[in-house]
């Protein structure tokens, strides 16, 4: 058994009244890609914040035993005020002796990763498409060469075809730095091209954990609900009546 | 009965909301005034914010002084003309000027223009997650973000101010000289022989106060906004107003300070 990379014990979260996290207990090991699914509003951003130190949970206990972190955003989260290669060399830039030279040269290097051309290069992020922005981001999160990545809901509001290759990126990237990997998705054909284990986030706690060949052989009825899309099954969605 | 435990129950919630942010913005502001002190320094960002502030706050600042000192001299003009005292118009614009306008009219102005934008700015970075990625890598936002600001604000509004009192005293000169056919040597001499230091240095004093107040109060409502372009259009509005009130506020507090103790 590989160590341990991320160990979630017991993690408490609410805000106000509303429960989010409930005792959310989850582990990921050196070198392996975890996918966290669930439906909207079920805690995951709220996990993957309390991780990134964004949130402090209630109680519980978080270890992280990385170095260095790579995030990628759900809406990229460039920085508007900077060009596309100050983006992507933003931590590059902090480190001692770097040069603008250098550090666009790296970028441009990143950037060549992810399928971008160097003329994106000096482009600002207002002039991106959707695909485009999420590439620079995942570039922006390679860049320092972590040794975790974080994912969160990398393929929302892109179409399938894009999906893909933002799936088919994040794979090749995290093999090829032999990154540990944790994403959050609802998306269930992004989670299983990019997982090695997949766990189910229902109601503030982890019901399940499995690799993809176990889910597709579950019979949880919460993971086959959601697996399937469904809207009959153990898993209700509050829906307010109109009028 | 139940009405009294009503009004108790949302005065009760009142005061606790309004602790709640007191405390909230001291400690931010404590956060900031750190931020400021520690390395690392963005000397790059510091600069541009310079620039923002300094230069570009200029020109509205420059109108606002000069017609403001050419506002007073017509009225005190107008107030002293009746006890044959004309020869008080230059002292009053100048020490109206240097101790009150230039610093207070300055602040107003440059709380609608940068406070406003440092608001809308931080607040659009803090809804689309912009902060957050900050953090990711590895970057402090009170650092890179408030501190900049704030210092910029310090040292640029004192130079506004500085430009703002020659103006404004410019003002006064070409209203008592080309409208009320006052002598330019003796309107001249007089502002001279009036002009003290401690008028100059309170306005600078208050200058830097007052850009202190709008960096720290863009900042502050722009990092605690949510919610969308609603959000960041209403920590925008708070910006302005919580700034210009907090001017008015330590406008009257530092005049007492400086020259009523």
């Amino acid at each position: 058994m590989k160590p341990v990379q991320i160990e979630l014990k017991n993690i408490h979260k609410a805000f106000g009244k509303k429960v989010i996290l409930d005792g959310l207990d989850l582990t990921v090991h050196r070198g392996e890609s975890v996918v966290i699914i669930g439906g909207s509003g079920t805690g995951k951003s709220v996990t993957l914040k309390c991780i990134l130190g964004l949130l402090k949970p209630d109680k519980g206990t978080i270890s992280f035993n990385g170095q260095q972190i790579g995030m990628l955003f759900q809406s990229a989260a460039l920085f508007d005020s900077l060009s596309v290669w100050e983006n992507v060399s933003f931590a590059v830039l902090q480190q001692k002796g770097m040069t603008r030279e250098k550090a666009k040269k790296i970028a441009i290097e990143k950037l060549a990763e992810v399928g971008l051309k160097p003329e994106v290069a000096d482009v600002y992020p207002a002039d991106l498409s959707g695909g485009m922005k999420k590439r620079v981001g995942l570039a922006r999160a390679i860049a320092t060469k972590p040794d975790t990545l974080f994912f969160d809901e990398p393929t929302t509001g892109l179409d399938p075809i894009m999906s893909d290759v933002i799936n088919d990126l994040i794979v090749r990237s995290v093999k090829k730095l032999g990154a540990t990997a944790l994403t959050i998705t609802h998306d269930m054909t992004s989670a299983k091209k990019i997982a090695d284990r997949i766990a189910m986030l229902y109601e503030g706690k982890i019901i399940w954990v499995g690799t993809v060949k176990e889910l597709e052989k579950t019979t949880n009825p919460y993971v086959r609900q959601f697996v399937a899309g469904s809207s009959k099954g153990p898993i209700h969605m509050e829906v307010k009546a109109e009028g | 009965m139940q009405q009294f435990l009503n009004f108790l129950n949302t005065l009760g919630r009142v005061m606790t909301n309004f602790f709640y942010a007191t405390g909230d913005l001291a400690i931010f502001t404590a956060k900031a005034v750190m931020a400021c002190l520690r390395k690392p320094f963005y000397g790059k960002e510091l600069f541009h914010q310079l620039v923002e502030i300094g230069f570009y706050s200029l020109p509205v600042v420059a109108l606002t002084t000069l017609f403001s000192g050419m506002v007073i001299a017509i009225q005190t003009y107008e107030a002293v003309s009746k006890f044959s005292a004309e020869g008080a118009v230059s002292m009053v614009v100048l020490v109206a000027v240097t101790r009150e306008l230039a610093p207070v009219m300055a602040a107003l102005m440059v709380a609608g223009r940068i406070g406003a934008a440092m608001a809308a700015e931080i607040g659009t970075m803090q809804v689309t997650e912009q902060i957050d990625a900050l953090v990711t890598l590895n970057t402090n936002p009170f650092k890179y973000l408030i501190a900049p600001r704030v210092l910029a604000g310090i040292l640029m509004m004192p130079v506004l101010v500085l430009i703002g009192d020659v103006l404004g005293v410019c003002g006064g000169y070409m209203v008592g000289v080309y409208k009320m056919d006052f002598n330019a040597t003796t309107y001249l001499v007089n502002t001279w022989n009036y002009l003290k230091a401690m008028d100059i240095i309170s306005g600078l004093v208050k200058a830097a106060v007052f850009g202190f107040i709008i960096a720290l109060m863009g900042c502050y409502n722009g990092f605690r906004s949510k919610g969308g372009a609603q959000g960041v259009g209403q920590a925008t509005t708070n910006a302005v107003v919580s700034s210009s009130i907090l001017v008015l506020i330590f406008n009257y507090l530092l005049t007492e300070a400086f020259f009523n103790m």
